[in-house]
């Protein structure tokens, strides 16, 4: 039975992210939209993951629930074998802090923040002491090219750099995770590939898993694998790492 | 330790950061910090001050602890020589003075000896009781017995001990209204920064961080307003206290306990809206903010741009936002009626203080004497005394099982008395209660009855048959609408069928007893109405033969409350009280006590609790503004992205114009109703617990009059519909420059 134990443990913690069979539903007016249904995967440490999809076809708010910004309905998700939607808010709040990182679509920079406290809310929230997170700070700034830029209000920044000050929020705390919501959507070309390349560039310094939502195939086909969500449904789109096969589970 | 100070020192850095960089969005809380700081410093200087009142008023007035009256010749020996003390040490008091009287009727002399406690006071007050009263009452002679008082200077201790209970209750009671301005304003700042928490607690914040961010805030803010609020309020309590003449008293201790008081108000205040915040899902939080720029209702779909926009558009917006007009109407117009429930209050404890409380309590009983109009004459001789009221003259109904009868015309709406519909006397248009206190009126004491308001002839149950004086309230609120002529019928008990549960009471009992007891009733003429009369139960006064008709009780009084005039010195009231004991020795063995009502009265004057009061209740006032500009300001301030998109699809200036004030007036056409409507409610329940619910228990019947004194209504109406309106039309102008700024090719938008 422990052997059991043991193995299903061991199982678990192989995996960075995973979840099982998650339900995700909406109320509208008289009827009930499945947004995110019966979705299961399993991503590894270090891999990248995209998701690709039209809009409203559920990709975010499964991203959304990954990171325990959302409650699922039904099922679980693992973070490094540790079920984070059995965890009380609390819980949840401290273990996103030092776990997990989040780039949103829109940034969602704090706007009478400069640049640099933005970043450094993670570290402010999860108390971490100024030497521990100077190091890291002086790495990101370096590779996203922000010094010029850490006291400006985020009114006085680019949508690119905006974005960049974002993506340097979401590592300061070298999370082993990072999801990003569309990290591109609001960018030009030239931006959008400027900002995958530092995502790129600083996930091959830190070595974070990084999941992806996004609608643009160029982006996604810088990742390992990539999945379609469809009406709510996951499914493998394509793997660049195993040849692309199509199951329930991945 | 490193790390504690280095927190300390970064949540500070932090919070100072915030505070300051965003001080138009903190101003509110330094406004309510101030205020909340303001309260308490009132309250505790005002409490240090009360003390010295108290303290300076009973030496001014007494140089006695105790003083044993109507003492024989051998006790008075006993203490003159001291007789109880063997050694030095037992001397625990010293004589200051006594007087020697002469009992016109026994013939004897009786001695009053004043005492002053040396050392400990309460111990040798102690010492005293136990080694000198038992040789004392030995020392008495059959028929004879002495009275023991005590002064407000022995019992000086007691009162700071009061002082201090009042302080504590009032305490609480501002740690309330404080908690609820805060929390209120907090609710606002966590609802209208829902998306700054979101992005917090994406990255990690749990309560206790949340909790810590806003707690660091508050605490920062209340630094900078702490000193300036307590120098204020103590400039204030001097002014209030400067008529008073005694040294004004200042203990730099009030700072740390306004300090520990915010303190307490700060931690409590942020705990609630934090905890509600950290148990949020963060995606709901922040997609507040994408969805702010929403611009039509999401239920409702309406043609923009034709003829139903601005006006319908902005009802339409008005009901989106329903809950939050709900919740800031409800929260700032609170304020409002909070002043005006404190202004009643003030006028409660001045009609309380003015209440008149007799001077003097005589008990005739160990004489042969009842109280008559030779008596009345005598005391009425005296300069100062200004009614003489008989004690033991009146019954309840329910101790006879009495009841009283009369026609459901004259009884008020609203009022649920028991519908009289006995077997022996079906009437059905016919109510009836037993909430009555008969009383047996002497011509005499029919004069007492002068100060009330009343309709009629109080002489008429002298002058006519079968009449009666009736009072036209139950609880003090008004029950009846009796007119002169109105007849009822009371009832006397003759005999029972069965006797009633003892445990019912109330209008059951009064059922079981119609039901089941044999009344006999007599019909009386209403020949007076009092209408401001203090009552508990109903009263009506009959002439002492009916009254002894009905309860079978005659008008016998042996007991008397003296109330003298409230302008007297302390001087006069000494006069007076050595008058009236010579009155009453001239009957034998008459106990006149000495209640030390006006010394007590000017005490309770010298502490300004109605100043006090008035000053709290305008600094209560002055929330209401604050609530509404600091909501109305963030609440358009979010809606500026929504106009500014109206405006890029083709509305124009004058139309966001028009949503401004259109909003602006109706919310304070709103605020007009709930202002009146709360002010009303809150006005009334405290009539309501000062007439009816505390008379229950302190068993004391002041009447207070209902208060809704037209100009405190006035000012909270104007404040409610200038608040209302202004706090719109400042946003609007901002809008304006703003958008001017932007039109002009100024600075960007940002976030929020």
């Amino acid at each position: 039975m422990n052997t059991m134990n043991n193995y299903d443990r061991d199982e678990k913690e192989k995996y960075m992210l995973q979840t099982e069979s998650v339900i995700k539903q909406y109320k509208q007016y008289d009827t009930v939209v499945t947004a995110v249904n019966r979705v299961s995967i399993k991503v590894e440490p270090g891999e990248f993951v995209a998701i690709i999809g039209t809009s409203g076809s559920g990709k975010s708010t499964f991203l959304h629930i990954c990171a325990g910004l959302l409650r699922c309905d039904a099922g679980r998700v693992m973070i490094r074998g540790q079920d984070i939607t059995k965890m009380s808010p609390d819980e949840l709040g401290r273990f996103r802090g030092i776990n997990m990182g989040f780039v949103f679509q829109r940034h969602n920079l704090i706007p009478q923040f400069t640049a640099l406290e933005n970043i450094l809310i993670p570290t402010v929230m999860c108390n971490k002491p100024d030497m521990s997170y100077q190091e890291n700070l002086r790495k990101l700034v370096e590779t996203l090219q922000l010094g010029e830029r850490l006291h400006h209000l985020p009114s006085e920044l680019s949508g690119g750099q905006q974005q960049r000050v974002a993506i340097a929020r979401a590592l300061i705390n070298m999370p082993d995770i990072v999801f990003a919501d569309e990290p591109t959507g609001n960018l030009d070309r030239a931006n959008a590939d400027e900002v995958l390349k530092l995502l790129l560039e600083t996930k091959r310094v830190m070595g974070q898993t990084l999941v992806m939502v996004t609608h643009d195939l160029s982006i996604a086909d810088h990742a390992d694998r990539i999945f379609r969500m469809d009406n709510g449904e996951l499914s493998l789109h394509r793997d660049y790492v195993r040849g692309t096969k199509k199951t329930n589970a991945y | 330790m490193d790390y504690l100070f280095e927190n300390l020192k970064r949540n500070l850095t932090i919070a100072w950061k915030s505070v300051f960089f965003n001080f138009k969005q903190y101003l509110c809380f330094f406004v309510a910090l101030f205020i909340i700081q303001m309260f308490y410093g009132l309250m505790s200087v005002s409490n240090a001050n009360n003390n010295d009142v108290e303290y300076s008023h009973v030496n001014e007035e007494y140089n006695y602890h105790m003083v044993l009256r109507d003492l024989n010749v051998d006790q008075a020996n006993y203490l003159f020589n001291d007789s109880g003390a063997v050694f030095k040490n037992d001397i625990v008091f010293d004589i200051i003075r006594y007087d020697e009287n002469l009992n016109y009727m026994t013939g004897k002399t009786r001695y009053d000896v004043y005492l002053f406690f040396l050392n400990d006071k309460d111990v040798s007050e102690a010492r005293f009781r136990e080694n000198y009263i038992p040789d004392l009452t030995a020392l008495g002679r059959e028929g004879e017995s002495y009275v023991i008082s005590t002064t407000p200077l022995l019992k000086f201790e007691d009162n700071i001990r009061a002082n201090l209970v009042t302080f504590i209750f009032i305490t609480l009671i501002l740690l309330a209204v404080s908690v609820f301005l805060l929390t209120a304003l907090y609710n606002i700042r966590v609802n209208q920064y829902k998306f700054t928490y979101g992005v917090y607690m994406t990255f990690g914040a749990d309560f206790k961080k949340l909790f810590a961010t806003a707690f660091w805030e508050l605490f920062v803010i209340s630094c900078v307003t702490l000193i300036p609020a307590v120098l204020l309020s103590t400039l204030v309590v001097f002014i209030i206290y400067i008529p008073n003449g005694f040294a004004f008293h200042f203990s730099f201790l009030v700072f740390l306990q306004v300090a520990l008081f915010n303190l307490a108000v700060v931690l409590i205040s942020v705990w609630m809206p934090m905890r509600w915040m950290s148990t949020r899902q963060p995606m709901s939080l922040i997609i507040t903010e994408d969805n702010s720029n929403l611009v039509t209702s999401p239920i409702r779909s309406i043609n923009l741009l034709n003829k139903s926009f601005p006006t319908q558009y902005e009802f339409y917006s008005i009901w989106r936002f329903r809950k939050y007009s709900v919740q800031l109407l409800t929260t700032a117009i609170v304020f409002c009626a909070l002043f005006i429930m404190g202004l009643y209050l003030s006028e409660i404890y001045t009609t309380d203080l003015e209440y008149p409380r007799p001077q003097f309590t005589v008990d005739l009983s160990a004489t042969e004497y009842t109280y008559d109009d030779i008596m009345s004459e005598e005391l009425y001789a005296f300069e100062g005394i200004e009614e003489v009221r008989a004690m033991n003259n009146n019954i309840e109904a329910m101790e006879i099982a009495s009841h009283m009868v009369t026609s459901k015309e004259n009884v008020l709406p609203f009022h649920n008395l028991v519908v009289f519909d006995s077997e022996e006397n079906p009437m059905e248009n016919m109510r009836v209660t037993n909430e009555l206190l008969y009383y047996g009126m002497t011509e005499e004491q029919l004069q007492i009855l002068e100060r009330y308001e009343y309709s009629g002839d109080l002489n008429s149950i002298y002058t006519g048959e079968n009449m009666v004086i009736v009072g036209d309230s139950i609880s003090n609120i008004r029950t009846f609408k009796f007119e002169v002529g109105d007849t009822i019928l009371v009832s006397t008990k003759t005999g029972q069928i069965m006797s009633v549960d003892t445990n019912l009471s109330g209008r059951n009992l009064l059922k079981e007893q119609i039901a089941n007891f044999h009344y006999e009733y007599r019909t009386f003429t209403v020949g007076a109405v009092l209408h401001n009369i203090p009552s508990g139960n109903m009263p009506i006064f009959f002439n002492a033969e009916d009254y002894q008709t009905v309860t079978k009780k005659s008008v016998e009084t042996t007991s008397l409350n003296i109330y003298v005039d409230q302008s007297l010195t302390p001087e006069q009231i000494q006069t007076l009280d050595g008058q009236v004991r010579n009155w009453g020795r001239m009957y034998g063995e008459v106990k006149v006590s000495n209640t030390h009502r006006l010394s007590l009265d000017t005490i309770s004057a010298d502490k300004h609790y109605h100043e006090q009061l008035v000053c709290i209740s305008v600094l209560i006032l002055f929330i209401s503004p604050l609530v509404w500009f600091f909501t109305q300001t963030l609440y358009y301030f979010k809606r500026e992205k929504e106009f500014n998109i109206l405006q890029s699809i083709g509305a124009l200036t004058k139309d966001i114009r028009h949503i401004y004030i259109q909003g602006g007036l109706v919310m304070a056409g709103l605020s007009l109703i709930v202002a009146i409507v709360l002010s009303y409610l809150g006005s009334y329940a405290l009539f309501y617990i000062y007439n009816v619910a505390l008379p229950y228990f302190s068993g004391e019947n002041v009447r207070y009059a209902f208060y809704m004194p037209w100009y405190a209504i006035l000012i909270s109406i104007v404040m409610s519909v200038g608040c209302g309106y202004f706090s719109t039309y400042l946003p609007f102008r901002s809008y304006i420059k703003s958008r001017f700024t932007l039109e002009n090719g100024g600075a960007g938008e940002g976030e929020e």
